[in-house]
């Protein structure tokens, strides 16, 4: 009789792992409403917009990136970036969500909500 | 029909994992872009690194991602991804090298699908110079975790079913 492909102790292994990682995740998920966007290439901040005023920003560089902020949330319209992972983070709104093109070292962040803020933008 | 342990033949046997991995690496990368995750992987690709580390040793491991690393970019046209590539790669190689000396193949798999995903979110956050990106983690490494733990398990049948090359080095695999 041949071993069993996967033992007890591998799934054990696995699943307190992925509940350690739950709980956390569950801990630290963005729950406040954020006020500002903010975008940085290359860890410069270019742009800080308020949520509350739809808008569109384009961000050249390597690849281009085009940010749209309608009904208080943010999401990429467009990328020439052959990744488009960017465009698959979909519409943010939360104080610390995040959209990251890393191809051309774009980010946008969401601020505004939390009392630690100022810390992070300053 | 036994295959010589000599230089030859092991860099035959690398050049062909170099192959099987590249492939792997350009379907993981049609079927991850299926799922509405940004930066999310299968993995695919670790199904080689963890036969070349219990087969060939870490040197040419390592040698294998690296050449995979620099197919893959060029061939998908975007050579900015190689540095998260190499640094996710090369990580979690060293992972799963001194894993491997303590845990089963799919324990070892778990812990490089997560350091893999971990290094190449990190090196996002360094390149942006962005640290909320850090925000997403949770979701990288629970996706890196149960993806890791699925090619573990088709790394152990790979091991079942083809013979290591080279046994004298093999490195206990169940």
């Amino acid at each position: 009789m041949q071993k069993k492909l996967i033992t007890k102790s591998d799934i054990v292994f696995t699943v307190v792992i992925a509940a350690a990682i739950l709980l956390v995740w569950f801990f630290t998920l963005p729950h406040a409403e954020g006020k500002t966007v903010v975008i940085r290439q290359n860890g410069e901040i270019v742009a800080t917009l308020p949520l509350a005023e739809d808008a569109i920003y384009e961000v050249d560089g390597t690849y281009r990136n085009v940010f749209e902020i309608r009904g208080g949330s943010v999401h990429i319209a467009e990328t020439d970036c052959p990744n488009r992972q960017c465009e698959k983070t979909g519409s943010i709104s939360r104080a610390g969500e995040a959209i990251v093109c890393a191809p051309n070292g774009v980010t946008a962040t969401i601020a505004g909500g939390e009392a630690d803020v100022d810390g992070i933008t300053g | 029909m036994a295959l010589q342990d000599n230089r030859t033949s092991r860099f035959v046997l690398s050049a062909v994992l170099c192959g099987i991995a590249l492939s792997l690496s350009l379907l993981d990368g049609a079927v991850s872009s299926l799922l509405p995750l940004p930066g999310f992987k299968l993995g695919l690709a670790n199904v080689v690194s963890l036969f070349a580390l219990c087969c060939l040793g870490l040197p040419w491991a390592l040698l294998i991602c690296v050449v995979r690393s620099l197919l893959t970019a060029m061939l998908s046209g975007n050579m900015t991804m190689l540095f998260f590539s190499l640094a996710g790669g090369v990580v979690s190689i060293l992972v799963m090298y001194l894993a491997l000396k303590y845990l089963s193949v799919i324990k070892t798999s778990v812990l490089g699908g997560i350091s893999h995903n971990l290094m190449q979110l990190a090196a996002a956050a360094v390149v942006t110079a962005t640290p909320q990106v850090s925000y997403y983690f949770p979701v990288l490494v629970l996706t890196g975790t149960v993806c890791g733990f699925f090619v573990g398990a088709l790394c152990t049948l790979v091991f079942r079913r083809i013979r290591l090359p080279f046994p004298g080095n093999a490195i206990k695999t169940d």
